[in-house]
């Protein structure tokens, strides 16, 4: 019976699907909690390092939903930090997500930042 | 004195590296110190890079300077030598060089002054066994920057503008292993090394900044950790999810999604693709409607389980400096493990895969790739009125297509 409990929860905690980053897994993006947040697409020069950073990282598009950031197929969990949310990502990169008007501007910790605007598509 | 030339993918710059007996402090102290051929048999001895004894000791001035009648004893003699020195060469060895290096104009936006040779790109080249190498430093973006306020910024210009920028550069390294671990310096017997102090010095041998040394603890850590490409992602999109998930995924942050049977042309192991705007990044030169900056397009493949094995997510971009795209992609997945570069690059982590699997058969072949591409389009002059970027991440599922190829 013990066995068997043990297995359920080694089942479970191997579907969450954590890779061993903290903070990190794999996860569907839900299909309608939240709201998209992508960067401006006008992408002026200064903005362009961000952009490439966040895009690598996956943040270039994201669904924000609460505490969690959706970035491709993986959940990011944030932490309550200056007014915005606070995300740990690899190596130990960090970024910063603060409200900024209607938009919310995206920093990483290694300085560069840029603009997100939610996204306007039919009813998503 | 030996003479040698700092270059920058493959191209001469201005700078020489002068190992020398010249009057200056540092040049006496590299002369004493410095051994092209005992820097080359650590990394040998540390990597395991194949080098042909034989035909280095034919090349050798001990043979060359050997009658016919000699010269196989010789021959014999000086392999034996040289596979002694590669045999007990010490990697905890610390070697010193001085390299004529130039200082840039100040940076403004970011209040700081770069060190040439340790910028990206840059290395020593030297020759030992009668081959060439390429000495790059994997700490060099740590090392590069001389920050400073701009008061201080005018008085060290006036400095440096009465110098010609030049000043002799005097590093203390160690040699850590093979090729560049940011990828921008590629070809055959790359030899990474590891600053461990440097100073710049001027004509007169004074010290005109010394660097701040830290070791590359990101990059060394990646490089523990074996890289795997079933937990990797690119810009957040892993493989081994349900190609249902996978599709919902791609609904939600960009739009309609397309799913259907894998062509004939693809790998065996793929039965079905999904896309978003697949075509939608690519600019065809003189039609009207090509892309814009911001275009993100995406295609995966699914093996017969309805599980996502490939995946390929590009993104248009408007011009920008490519060491941008380069440093957050060694930030992320730690030292390059092959590269292709040029006008466009591309770079690459993981094992070797199927050519059938990979984005650019020109390379990389690895699970992971990267690829910076110049988009070009023309005006009716003949003139590119554009200046996008293509950036591409290709990821697949090694482990599961060793598999499925057998």
């Amino acid at each position: 019976m013990r066995i068997h409990v043990l297995m359920f929860i080694a089942i479970v905690v191997a579907g969450c699907g954590r890779n061993g980053d903290g903070g990190k897994e794999v996860a569907r993006t839900p299909s309608h909690a939240g709201d998209v947040w992508e960067a401006d697409k006008l992408e002026d020069a200064a903005a362009a390092p961000a952009t490439v950073i966040a895009f690598v990282n996956g943040l270039h598009v994201v669904v924000l939903d609460g505490s969690d950031v959706y970035a491709g197929t993986t959940r990011l969990s944030t932490t309550s930090e200056s007014g915005g949310r606070a995300l740990t990502l690899s190596n130990g990169l960090g970024a910063h997500i603060v409200p900024a008007g209607d938009a919310m501007e995206l920093r990483f910790s290694s300085g560069e930042r840029m603009t997100m605007r939610k996204q306007k598509r039919g009813g998503k | 004195m030996t003479t040698t030339t700092l270059l920058r993918h493959g191209r001469w710059v201005a700078a020489l590296a002068l190992v020398s007996t010249a009057a200056a402090p540092a040049a006496r102290a590299q002369a004493v110190g410095f051994d092209s051929t005992a820097v080359a048999a650590v990394y040998h001895h540390l990597t395991g890079d194949s080098l042909d004894l034989r035909s280095a000791a034919e090349r050798s001035p001990a043979v060359q300077r050997a009658t016919n009648f000699d010269r196989p004893d010789v021959i014999t003699a000086e392999t034996t030598r040289l596979r002694s020195i590669v045999a007990n060469a010490n990697p905890a060895r610390e070697f010193v060089i001085s390299v004529n290096d130039n200082i840039s104009e100040y940076d403004h936006e970011h209040g700081e002054f770069s060190i040439g040779l340790f910028q990206p790109g840059y290395f020593v080249p030297m020759e030992a066994f009668g081959q060439r190498y390429q000495l790059v430093f994997a700490n060099a973006e740590n090392v590069r920057a001389i920050p400073m306020d701009k008061a201080s910024a005018r008085d060290f210009d006036a400095r440096l503008r009465a110098t010609g920028r030049g000043v002799t550069n005097e590093i203390h390294f160690t040699v850590t292993g093979q090729g560049d671990p940011a990828g921008a310096v590629t070809g055959e017997h790359v030899i990474r090394a590891q600053v461990v102090s440097a100073r710049l010095l001027d004509r007169q041998g004074h010290v005109v900044f010394t660097p701040a040394v830290t070791a590359t603890p990101t990059l060394k850590s990646v490089a523990a950790d074996a890289f795997d490409a079933g937990k990797a992602d690119i810009a957040g999109l892993h493989v081994g999810v349900s190609a249902t998930d996978f599709a919902a995924t791609l609904e939600r942050l960009f739009g309609p999604v397309k799913s259907a049977p894998a062509g004939r042309n693809v790998f065996a192991g793929f039965a079905g693709t999904i896309e978003m705007n697949a075509d939608g990044c690519f600019t065809y030169p003189g039609r009207r409607y090509n892309p814009r900056p911001g275009a993100v397009c995406v295609t995966a493949y699914a093996d017969k389980a309805g599980i996502v094995r490939s995946i390929r997510i590009e993104r248009l971009f408007k011009g920008f400096d490519q060491e941008v795209f380069r440093k957050a992609l060694t930030q992320k997945y730690g030292p390059v493990a092959a590269a292709r570069n040029g006008a466009t690059f591309a770079l690459g982590w993981g094992p070797i895969i199927d050519t059938a699997l990979v984005y650019d058969r020109s390379g990389p072949h690895t699970a992971l790739t990267a690829h910076y591409i110049v988009e070009s389009d023309y005006t009716l002059t003949g003139g590119s009125d554009r200046n996008d970027v293509r950036l591409v991440l290709n990821l697949v599922d090694a482990a599961w297509a060793a598999k499925a190829a057998k």
